[in-house]
């Protein structure tokens, strides 16, 4: 409008100049005409020397006033012309920032859409997918693509450690370094956690960056480093990190409000798609959890099937003892007779022999598994303990000797008759000493102790390997029946040793360091 | 004089060879194979020392030594059993003098005759 205005003022000015022109003009022919008009007038009436100055300043005089008469209201007009230009400069001034303004606002605006697209698409995968990882991705990609720093990454607080989650720009192993303590309160990281507030470095001599930053951010000049948090629900979860150190292009003010943007959105997106993996690994936790128990309740019930089996078992096995030991009785004492009747040197002495010794094996059978499947009272002799582990010992001797074994003895002389079943004290010797030997095969340091002592009351019998120990969770098991780790074990070994320690009310007791060894006592009393 | 000893066992073979056993160890031996014999015996004239049996087919060695007990308190009863429990085994501790397990071995049962019938003397 204006414009238009100052535009027909200007062209007002032209017209009245080019006026200008032909009125001076027509006013010096009209000053020449007067000036001859005056001096034929006044030549009667004044000399010829007088009357042409007069003609001439008499004309000059009218030719002036009429000129300023003429050139006023032009004066006007120029002045007012030149305002309208001084205006008509401004105007284009004005209409050249507007213009720009207007260019400028409809870039932020397209920028804007783009964020709004990014978070749209961040809040649409926050939405379909629960994969931390996916979200993480997809926030880095669309900082990345918005306002292109030289590297990013995602830091999140993991029990009381920032932990670098995600980064683009960087190499994994590198990332890994990043790692930092939450208690190192003094560094410029935690204190962007702690005021909750995004952080450009401005001077690194007054910011404090942590030691395993420095080896990933060199070159780290003023305003090329910067710290985002990642907030949600009024807590800081995390943080971005984002650095120009490698272009060494400022970081502005401005980079980091349209950050903003993204971190808002971010932090909750992260903290809900962790919150769905924790959800995730409890279930887990939890089935696992039933699947033990599940798992326990099996064994509990296979063990109660068992022991319920052994009890059935005990029954029998006392019929089956009473239905062999009787025969055999027979036989053993046939063969005892025959034996006493036959002189030294009789051929059939060794056949009455071999009866003898195998109607014992067969009675050792029968005494087991009366002992593993019921109750049985041992028949407590008198006995040498020492010469009985001297008797075991070297019975094992074949097996010691190929394991590699050292043996080392520690014996109290002192201790010489003690009242024991023999055969029930040499079976659990037995059993346990060829444990000791079997889980020591494949260890470096092979060391078999056997010591016995008296403490107080009771004797006390211990035996040590240097074997892998037995884990904490076994430790109990192993005087169940039928508990083993062997490949061909029974199980039977141990529990049947515990019953017969028992039966001499003494007890056993282990003592295991995984990985050092075992030592089993058997301690039983003196009376 | 030669002791008696009574041997209740029902176990023919068996009690055929602790008979002769003992009777090469010159014993007088008298041997039944059921509960309501051997009572008879013992009503009749208490033997020097009896070998008892436990699983009897009439009544069983447990009954006959508590009715041994009741008149005599002295005479020496050796248990021979094929099985026993620790119930039975804490009973025959306190009133028979010694408990033998079955397949015995004859010497091992000669010695604790020997010893037994030294002791009542
Ligand atoms: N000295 C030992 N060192 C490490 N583990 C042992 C030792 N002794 C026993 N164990 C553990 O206890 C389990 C039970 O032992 P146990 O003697 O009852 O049975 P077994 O030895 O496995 O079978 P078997 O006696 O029939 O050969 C073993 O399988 C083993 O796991
Ligand atoms: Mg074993």
């Amino acid at each position: 409008m204006d414009a238009i205005k100052y535009n027909e003022v200007i062209l007002g000015g032209i017209v009245m100049l080019s006026n200008i022109r032909w009125l001076t003009l027509s006013l010096i022919c009209l000053s020449i005409i007067l000036y001859a008009i005056l001096i034929k007038w006044l030549n009667p009436y004044f000399l010829p020397r007088l009357a042409i100055p007069v003609s001439i300043i008499i004309s000059l005089c009218v030719g002036i006033v009429l000129l300023s008469v003429i050139l006023g209201p032009a004066k006007k007009q120029l002045i007012s012309m030149n305002i309208s230009q001084e205006k008509y400069k401004e105007t284009t001034n004005l209409l050249g920032i507007s213009k720009r303004e207007l260019e400028e606002k409809n870039v932020m605006l397209k920028q804007k859409t783009e964020t709004l697209t990014i978070l749209n698409r961040i809040n649409k995968a926050m939405i379909s997918t629960t994969d931390l990882d996916r979200i993480l991705g997809l926030i880095l990609e669309a900082v990345q693509k918005d306002l292109n720093f030289d590297r990013t990454i995602i830091f999140l607080i993991e029990n009381s450690t920032l932990q670098p989650e995600k980064g683009i720009g960087i190499e994994n192993e590198e990332l890994e370094k990043l790692a930092i303590s939450i208690k190192d309160k003094n560094n410029f990281i935690i204190k962007t956690i702690t005021e909750a507030k995004p952080k450009i470095i401005f001077s690194i001599e007054e910011e404090m960056i942590p030691r395993n930053f420095t080896e990933v951010y060199k070159n780290l000049k003023p305003n090329l480093l910067a710290a985002i948090p990642l907030i949600s629900k009024d807590k800081v979860i995390g943080l971005v990190i984002v650095d120009n150190t490698k272009s060494q292009r400022e970081i502005e003010e401005k980079d980091i409000r349209n950050l903003s943007t993204f971190t808002n959105q971010a932090g909750l997106a992260i903290d809900n798609a962790r919150l769905f993996e924790m959800e995730k690994n409890f279930v887990e936790e939890l089935k696992r959890q039933v699947d033990i128990a599940k798992r326990e309740l099996e064994q509990t019930q296979s063990q109660l099937i068992k022991s319920e089996r052994l009890s059935a078992l005990g029954e029998m096995a006392a019929v089956v003892a009473h239905e062999v030991r009787n025969p055999m009785a027979s036989i053993r004492a046939s063969a005892q007779r025959i034996s006493k009747k036959i002189a030294n040197d009789d051929p059939n002495k060794k056949y009455t022999r071999y009866i003898i010794e195998e109607s014992d094996r067969l009675e050792r059978v029968v005494k087991n598994i009366l002992m593993f499947s019921g109750e049985t009272a041992p028949q407590l002799i008198e006995s040498d303990l020492g010469k009985l582990i001297e008797d075991v010992l070297y019975f094992l001797q074949p097996e010691i000797e190929s394991s590699q074994v050292q043996i080392v003895k520690m014996l109290d002389e002192s201790i010489v008759m003690l009242k024991i079943d023999p055969a029930l004290i040499r079976q659990v010797l037995l059993n346990i000493i060829q444990n000791a030997v079997h889980f020591m095969v494949n260890r470096e340091r092979r060391e078999l102790k056997v010591a016995t002592m008296q403490d107080g009351s009771n004797i006390v019998l211990e035996i040590s390997d240097t074997g892998p120990g037995i884990p904490e969770e076994n430790v109990k098991k192993i005087f169940d029946p039928f508990f083993t780790t062997k490949p061909s074990g029974t199980g039977l070994g141990l529990t049947i040793s515990n019953r017969i320690i028992e039966a001499h009310k003494g007890r056993i007791e282990l003592h295991s360091v995984l990985n050092y060894g075992t030592t089993f006592k058997i301690i039983l009393p003196i009376s | 004089m030669a002791e008696t000893i009574l041997v209740v066992e029902d176990t023919k073979y068996f009690s055929d060879i602790l008979t002769d056993e003992l009777k090469d160890c010159n014993y007088n031996v008298i041997t039944k194979n059921n509960g309501t014999d051997a009572l008879k015996v013992i009503e009749e004239k208490m033997p020097d020392l009896i070998i008892l049996d436990v699983k009897l087919p009439d009544i069983t060695g447990t009954e006959i030594l508590a009715y041994i007990r009741q008149y005599d308190t002295n005479v020496p009863v050796i248990i021979c059993t094929a099985v026993t429990s620790t119930k039975l085994k804490t009973y025959y501790d306190r009133w028979a003098n010694a408990v033998i397990i079955k397949p015995v071995d004859l010497d091992l049962l000669l010695g604790v005759v020997k010893k037994e019938l030294e002791k009542s003397k």
